[in-house]
């Protein structure tokens, strides 16, 4: 999935003076006073901000939602949280740096990347496996919707092939290039490795992580069916 | 000096018995001993003692990684490969498959070039499964097979180690400020209910355990409270973890007695300094139970539900474990019915703490009909689960030791004859009938093994003759699912047939003619000791003729 088309790019300023960003006509932040709408945003999440100390926010803008989000998490978190924040418009983000606007304490932005990037990135999905909030900027997310969507609806692909280069450890990528390239690891796994005459050290890895996995496949298979 | 990793992938309570081996490995200066376990089982290692290192393999991402669409199965192979890396690059003396899992088998394959030894079970290239002793073919492929396991899993593994057991050493890492917190709200427990009388003991119960087949019933905890408080120096003690669960169920049982029993909330990390400073534990078969046995706290363990007394109960000395008797009971979790009804009264249970705290043993406590109290001792073998009162099945009981004595007798060639006088306590009637039915059995399953052998020989002679023998191995094989004093010889002899890898047919014939001998001297060591517990009966009789009164003469 590419990333979305930007027609047109400007910024205003709001009444309270802040810069607002405007993109294809709509405007991210609002246009009398940014940093309480912000502020109106992180209270109505107060409560899962208070349980959970990451939190992934879909959409920068110019970072006001972020900063307000931040103080919330250092009332309740004190220095002991992190924030990841998926920008898909890399001009939006150069220039909210630039200016200066986030508190980038703890924050972390992925402006620009792909939804097949993102899932390569071992450190942000290392974030997502902890399972973090979610929090939606509601003008980024409805002018971005299709990006978001594939973004949460993502499917990885499983051929070995693409499995490689996901991946980054040597060993195993040469493991992995051993077999037919167009098949899955779960073809691998459940076909290849228990078939083979004589089982080299790598495939005792494979299989450990067979039987540590299998009956997830097997509940997988029941849902996909 | 020996670098040696266990790798133990079960449950938090099966991570605490590691314990025991990890004290006595441990007890040689010369070891060091690292562990490998699952991520979510970090916080019950974290409070062994003696480990070098702790290693973990994060379970729930890898399945993650391998289960959900967004990320690439790559990562799951990838991430396990990062977080075996610092062991693999190690080099070790010993890895132990301590969890004889099937996942522990494949990581230990894996780890094979890391290490000079691999201890249970694992595979070669071939995928051939590899023991290295009997006691490992005794622990994975007998023990399962036995309905009343004769051995503790803890003695097992201290015996496939070569490894003797070292009951004394500290083998939890407790917190000072826990300590002192839980003596001091102990101590103030003890003067409160203070009467100058008997001195206040302190009774912790546990509440819940994982598996609500195995929980003692409600109405069961609450007579028992009801009765402590009846005793003018026992005091109940209810512990939970710190969960809204168990908070609120515990509430629910301190309401009936009007919020007035003390409560004690412990995690992981807490609870042992509780049990070192309360007096017994009664508790179901739980994680608490483990961690109790290692900060020597004494334990009446109320064993319900499947919960496998015999191979993981209590391991500590004079500890009591309470059960429905065992002949009733299913000790597999497949076979449990819901709603399975204990004979186990509150009264039972009092009764047991009675004569736990009594100065004299010799009187012991009257139980409900088909329930049994065992008490743990230790010989030769570990940990020996000994009748104390209550319902007996004479002939299973009997069974049980005898069995004991022929594994001792057969694996570690030692014929000591120390368990008789507790086999003859079951009556010289009952070891009567129970010899006689053994060696029945004995002389059928000798008539068959000598069929077997003999059509053995006959194929070298006639290859036709090979049907004869196929028919005699598998009627020898089929008393394996028999209940008695050769299961455990005829299971290990079918383990060795199964493991016989394919050669031409003059070796195997050779090697399984090997394997026949070899349980013909056992089958006669079987006898050897049917024998002799005959010979001490038959003395016990005389004895006891001699003994009787005259009033007994004429009942």
């Amino acid at each position: 999935m590419s990333l979305p088309k930007i027609s047109t790019y400007e910024v205003k300023t709001a009444r309270s003076g802040h810069e607002v960003p405007v993109v294809n006509g709509v405007h991210l932040h609002s246009i009398y006073n940014p940093t309480k709408e912000a502020e109106n945003l992180a209270e109505a999440q107060l409560e899962i901000l208070e349980k959970k100390n990451e939190v992934l926010i879909l959409g920068l803008g110019f970072g006001y939602h972020v900063n307000a989000i931040v103080e919330k998490l250092t009332e309740f978190h004190q220095e002991n949280f992190s924030v990841i924040v998926i920008e898909p418009n890399s001009q939006v983000f150069e220039e909210c740096s630039a200016l200066n606007l986030i508190n980038k304490k703890n924050v972390l932005v992925y402006s620009g990347f792909s939804s097949s990037e993102l899932y390569r990135d071992i450190d942000l999905i290392h974030f997502l496996l902890r399972k973090p909030a979610m929090i939606a900027h509601p003008p980024s997310f409805n002018l971005y919707h299709s990006y978001f969507k594939n973004i949460l609806t993502f499917e990885a692909p499983q051929d070995i092939k693409n499995i490689n280069e996901y991946i980054s450890t040597k060993e195993i990528q040469n493991y992995l290039s051993a077999f037919d390239q167009n098949t899955t690891l779960n073809e691998v796994l459940y076909n290849e490795i228990p078939n083979k005459g004589q089982l080299k050290e790598t495939d005792f890895l494979a299989m450990a992580l067979f039987e540590m996995t299998k009956s997830n496949h097997a509940k997988k298979l029941i849902m996909e069916s | 000096m020996k670098n040696i990793l266990i790798i133990n992938f079960r449950r938090i309570g099966d991570v605490y018995t590691t314990g025991h081996l990890l004290n006595s490995l441990t007890s040689n200066k010369d070891n060091t001993v690292s562990l490998l376990i699952f991520k979510e089982s970090e916080k019950a290692a974290k409070n062994l003692k003696g480990l070098k290192n702790l290693h973990t393999i994060d379970r729930q991402e890898i399945v993650t990684l391998k289960s959900n669409k967004l990320f690439s199965d790559g990562f799951a192979l990838e991430q396990l490969f990062n977080q075996l890396q610092e062991i693999r690059n190690q080099k070790w003396d010993e890895i132990i498959n301590y969890s004889n899992d099937i996942i522990g088998a494949y990581i230990c394959s894996y780890l094979r070039n890391s290490t000079e030894k691999v201890i249970g079970v694992h595979f070669n290239e071939s995928k051939d499964i590899i023991t290295s002793n009997d006691w490992e073919l005794l622990f994975n492929d007998v023990l399962p097979m036995v309905k009343y396991s004769p051995l503790h899993f803890v003695d097992c593994y201290h015996k496939m180690l070569n490894v003797t057991h070292n009951p004394n050493g500290e083998k939890i890492i407790t917190n000072p400020n826990h300590n002192s917190m839980a003596f001091s709200n102990m101590n103030s427990i003890r003067e409160n209910f203070a009467n100058g009388q008997n001195p206040v003991k302190i009774v912790g119960i546990q509440l819940k355990t994982s598996d609500t087949s195995k929980d003692l019933p409600e109405e069961l905890i609450s007579d028992l409270i009801s009765l402590l408080r009846e005793t003018n120096h026992l005091v109940p003690v209810i512990l939970i973890a710190p969960t809204d669960e168990e908070r609120n169920y515990a509430q629910d049982i301190i309401g009936k007695f009007k919020n007035d029993i003390a409560l004690v909330e412990a995690d992981l990390e807490a609870i042992a300094s509780v049990l070192m400073n309360i007096d017994i534990l009664i508790t179901p078969d739980t994680a608490i139970k483990h961690i109790a046995d290692l900060t020597e706290t004494p334990v009446l363990e109320i064993s319900l539900g499947y919960a496998p007394f015999l191979k993981q109960g209590t391991y500590s000395e004079g500890s009591l474990i309470l059960s429905d008797i065992i002949s009733d009971r299913s000790f597999s979790k497949n076979n449990q019915t819901e709603n399975l009804k204990t004979n186990i009264k509150a009264v039972d249970i009092i009764s047991s703490v009675l004569y736990f705290f009594g100065k004299t043993k010799s009187i012991r406590p009257r139980l409900s009909n088909n329930v049994t109290l065992y008490s743990c001792s230790f010989d030769q073998l570990g940990a020996r689960y000994a009748v104390v009162a209550g319902s007996i099945d004479a002939q299973t009981e009997i069974q049980r030791l005898m069995t004991r004595r022929l594994i001792n007798c057969l694996y570690d060639n030692n014929d000591s004859n120390e368990l008789f006088s507790s086999i003859i306590d079951f009556g010289t009637a009952a070891v009567a009938a129970w010899c006689k039915s053994e060696k029945f059995n004995l002389t059928i399953v000798m008539k068959d093994l000598l069929g077997t052998l003999r059509s053995l020989i006959q194929i070298q002679e006639n290859r036709k003759s090979s049907k004869d023998f196929i028919f005699n191995l598998g009627k020898l094989i089929s008393h394996t699912d028999q209940e008695t004093l050769l299961q455990i010889p005829l299971l290990m002899f079918k383990t060795k047939v199964e493991q016989i890898k394919s050669k031409t047919s003059e070796e195997n014939a050779k090697e399984i003619e090997g394997l026949l001998y070899y349980l013909k001297s056992d089958v006669q060591k079987a006898l050897q000791g049917i024998n002799h517990l005959e010979d001490r009966s038959a003395v016990q009789r005389k004895d006891d003729f001699i003994n009787r009164t005259p009033e007994m003469g004429n009942n």
